[in-house]
């Protein structure tokens, strides 16, 4: 019984590990990442970031990015 | 061991049910024709555009949207000689001005109709190419309900306007401005109880284009790769998923929708027998690491989709050129089109 039940925890944590790295996949790249914050401020204030000139509805204006913390939330 | 195997059946049903949404909608892939086109460049030798972001042709008069133009908006030409007549929608605070446009109507010479989200109104303006003039002669207040409208089509009567706040898909609206009916929902795969719905809408956020010489109404999505056309004459609505899907997004702190994944499609026509797309398909992640090597990322689509008015793709035209909004003229079989970031703003394609 007690290994079935190892069996069972150890697929739980196998399915549970997939699980959160297929929700991962969608980051961005580290290289990235690393200038997000410097690409982001200067637009309008620290929870949604707009970027740029563009098509994007962002607080009124039209930017080309929308951005959130430090990466493409 | 008999239980064993229903746990383990039952992570995985659980798995499954999770990480793999229901695809009701239909999906399409391929084009059976496809063809390169190269643009032929208009000369403008007036006017300076920062985002020309809409073109619309009607007769002998061309009308063309800055979505970014620090003094006007509106810019009206002869075509096809493309000689300046006028610049309107003078961008300010002040009555009779704008803060902002998002798209143009261009029904006849006294009919240029406007959007301004930021002002939430419609106005109607009267083009005069006689006199080199544009004058403003009709101002509608879009009703709060509406909250913000970001695209708008004139209908026989009103107006069609999405929905902002991803309860419906669109709105019917009368000539004063008031919402009078409320169609369809957000065809989301991926959307369920606990999706903000504003966040959703925003995401969601469509142009749309209607013909009323067919009652064809088709929407496509800003994000992803969603097409949703709807017959308002028979009340058929169908749904088209590209290969990139629905839009994708997160939801911010505020509550709002923040765009992942792509950028979708910038502008969409229905003419008498086709619906026109212009496909972008850049990845966000694409664009910022763009920056990051210090280059400017493309804006605009390199792609123009063609379907029949039920849905069923028919061609794809691949551009020299990245575009953002389109005329279609299938007597002379042109495409008038927007390029917003380029010296060369205004370029023609025959098809």
């Amino acid at each position: 019984m007690k290994n079935k039940l190892k069996l069972v925890g150890f697929i739980v944590c196998l399915i549970a590990c997939f699980y959160f790295w297929s929700n991962q996949k969608n980051e961005l790249p580290a290289l990235v990442l690393d200038n997000i914050e410097a690409l982001a401020y200067g637009e309008h204030g620290d929870r949604v970031k707009c970027y740029g000139d563009g098509s994007v509805d962002c607080d009124g204006d039209w930017v080309e990015m929308r951005i959130t913390g430090l990466s493409l939330e | 061991m008999k239980h064993l195997l229903y746990i383990l059946i039952g992570i995985s049903c659980l798995s499954a049910c999770t990480s793999s949404p229901d695809s009701h909608f239909s999906r399409y892939s391929d084009f059976t024709k496809t063809k390169a086109l190269s643009a032929q460049v208009i000369n403008l030798d007036t006017i300076l555009f920062r985002y020309p972001f809409r073109v619309t042709v009607r007769d002998s008069v061309a009308v063309v949207m800055d979505l970014h133009n620090i003094d006007h908006y509106l810019h009206a030409f002869t075509y096809p000689e493309w000689k300046h007549i006028a610049s309107f929608g003078k961008r300010g605070e002040a009555p009779k001005e704008m803060l902002s446009a998002a798209n143009i109507q261009f029904n006849s010479l006294d009919s240029l109709w406007a959007l301004d989200p930021n002002k939430m109104q419609i106005t109607r303006w009267k083009i005069s190419p006689s006199t080199g003039s544009a004058e403003l002669v009709e101002e509608i207040k879009l009703d709060k309900k509406l909250v913000r409208s970001l695209d708008f089509h004139t209908m026989e009567s009103g107006f069609l306007i999405p929905d902002y706040l991803g309860e419906h898909r669109f709105w019917e609206v009368d000539g004063n401005g008031k919402p009078i009916k409320s169609n369809g929902t957000i065809p989301s795969e991926t959307a369920n109880e606990e999706t903000s719905r504003p966040a959703l809408a925003q995401a969601w956020r469509s142009f749309m284009d209607y013909n009323p010489d067919n009652s064809v109404l088709a929407m496509a999505t800003q994000l992803g790769e969603s097409l949703e056309i709807y017959n308002l004459k028979d009340s058929t609505h169908k749904v088209l998923y590209g290969p990139a899907g629905e839009p994708e997004f997160k939801t911010g702190k505020d509550g709002s929708g923040v765009p992942n994944g792509i950028m979708g499609f910038s502008d969409i026509k229905v003419t008498n027998k086709y619906i026109y797309a212009v496909f972008q398909g850049i990845k966000f992640k694409d664009k910022l690491a763009a920056y990051q090597r210090g280059e400017q990322p493309e804006d605009g689509g390199r792609f123009i989709y063609v379907f029949d008015l039920q849905g069923n793709p028919v061609q794809k035209y691949t551009l020299d050129r990245a575009i953002y909004g389109i005329d279609i003229n299938e007597e002379t079989n042109t495409i008038v089109a927007t390029e917003v970031k380029s010296d060369d703003p205004i370029i023609e394609f025959k098809i």
